[in-house]
C-alpha cells in the first residue's frame, strides 16, 4: 500500500464508489411524498410555525403601547404658571386696631393714572 | 404584488403554494442531490443496510421543512444538515442500545475493483476516525463540499473545521501508513 497517499487519491477511491439508490427505496420515498401518506396535520402545523414573525406580534403590539403612552405622558404639557401680577404684605398693629395692607401691582401706576 | 414570506400571513402561505407546487418546487431541488446524498449516508453509516431507512427519514424532513427552505440559500447544504442530523441520532441510538459493533466492517457492497484493498483501507480508516471527524472527512473528501459549506452544514467555525479536518487526515493517512 501506498504510504504517502495523497488528498486527490483519498477522494478518488471515495468517488470510485459511487452507488444508486435502490429502486424500491425510491420508490417508497416518492409514494411517501406524492401519497397524502404524511402525518396528519401536516401541513398545518408547518402553516402555524412557518411565519416567526406572528408569535411575536402581541409582545411587539403591547411594547409599542407602552411606549406610545410613556412618550405622550411626557409630552404633555405641564400647567402654565402664571406670572406674579401682585405683592400683598399685611402689617397689623393690633394694640390699636389698625391693618396695613401693601399692594404691589405692576400696572398700579398705570391704573391710578386713569383713575 | 406579492409580500415577503417573511411578512405573509398563514392564508397567503397557503394560497400562494398549494401542495402540488410545493412537490414539484422540492423534487426541482432535491432530485439533482439525490444521490450524492444517498451515497454519503451509506457511506457515513459504514455500509450498513439501515442507510435505506436514514435515506429515507432525510427525504422526508426535508420535504416535511420544505416550506421553511429559503431558496435564495444553497439547496445541497441543507439537505446535507439534515442528513447529517439523521447520522447523528442512528449513531446515538446505536450507541444507547448497545449495538454500535453490528454497524462495522460491511464493505459487501464495495464493488470488486482494482481498487478495492485500497478502498476497504481508506474506509477501515474513516470508521477509525471520531464521529465528528468522520463526518467532515466523507463531506469534504467524498461529497466535496468546501470548508465554508462543511461549516454551514456542521455549525462549526471554518477555522475549527480546518482543525479537524488536517486531524483526521493526519490520522487515515497513519493509519494507512501502518496496514502497509
Amino acid at each position: 500500500m501506498n504510504k504517502k497517499i495523497k488528498d486527490e487519491d483519498i477522494k478518488v477511491i471515495l468517488n470510485s464508489m459511487d452507488f444508486d439508490i435502490p429502486s424500491e427505496i425510491d420508490a417508497k420515498v416518492n409514494e411517501m411524498i406524492y401519497s397524502e401518506n404524511l402525518p396528519a396535520g401536516f401541513f398545518k402545523k408547518l402553516l402555524r410555525t412557518s411565519n416567526p414573525f406572528i408569535k411575536w406580534v402581541p409582545a411587539f403590539a403591547s411594547i409599542l403601547l407602552l411606549i406610545t403612552l410613556g412618550l405622550i405622558q411626557l409630552n404633555r404639557n405641564a400647567p402654565e404658571r402664571k406670572p406674579l401680577s401682585e405683592i400683598k404684605i399685611e402689617y397689623e398693629l393690633k394694640d390699636k386696631n389698625i391693618k396695613i395692607i401693601w399692594v404691589k401691582k405692576e400696572n398700579f401706576l398705570l391704573r391710578r393714572l386713569k383713575k | 404584488m406579492t409580500l415577503p414570506l417573511f411578512f405573509a400571513g398563514e392564508r397567503e402561505i397557503t394560497e400562494k403554494y398549494s401542495n402540488k407546487e410545493v412537490i414539484i418546487s422540492f423534487n426541482k431541488f432535491f432530485i439533482p442531490e439525490k444521490k450524492a446524498l444517498y451515497n454519503f449516508i451509506l457511506k457515513s453509516v459504514s455500509f450498513s443496510e439501515d442507510s435505506n431507512d436514514i435515506y429515507q427519514n432525510t427525504a422526508l424532513r426535508a420535504f416535511k421543512y420544505f416550506r421553511k427552505f429559503d431558496t435564495s440559500k444553497r439547496f445541497k447544504p441543507w439537505v446535507f444538515s439534515i442528513a447529517l442530523n439523521e447520522i447523528r441520532k442512528y449513531f446515538k441510538n446505536k450507541i444507547q442500545s448497545s449495538d454500535i459493533h453490528s454497524i462495522e466492517n460491511s464493505y459487501e457492497q464495495i464493488p470488486d475493483t482494482q481498487n478495492r484493498e485500497l478502498a476497504e483501507a481508506v474506509y477501515s480508516a474513516a470508521y477509525s476516525l471520531k464521529n465528528t471527524e468522520r463526518e467532515i472527512f466523507f463531506l469534504f473528501y467524498d461529497s466535496g463540499f468546501n470548508i465554508s459549506e462543511i461549516s454551514e452544514i456542521t455549525g462549526k467555525t471554518q477555522g475549527n473545521i480546518k482543525v479537524i479536518l488536517s486531524n483526521a487526515r493526519k490520522r487515515v493517512k497513519s493509519f494507512l501508513g501502518s496496514k502497509k
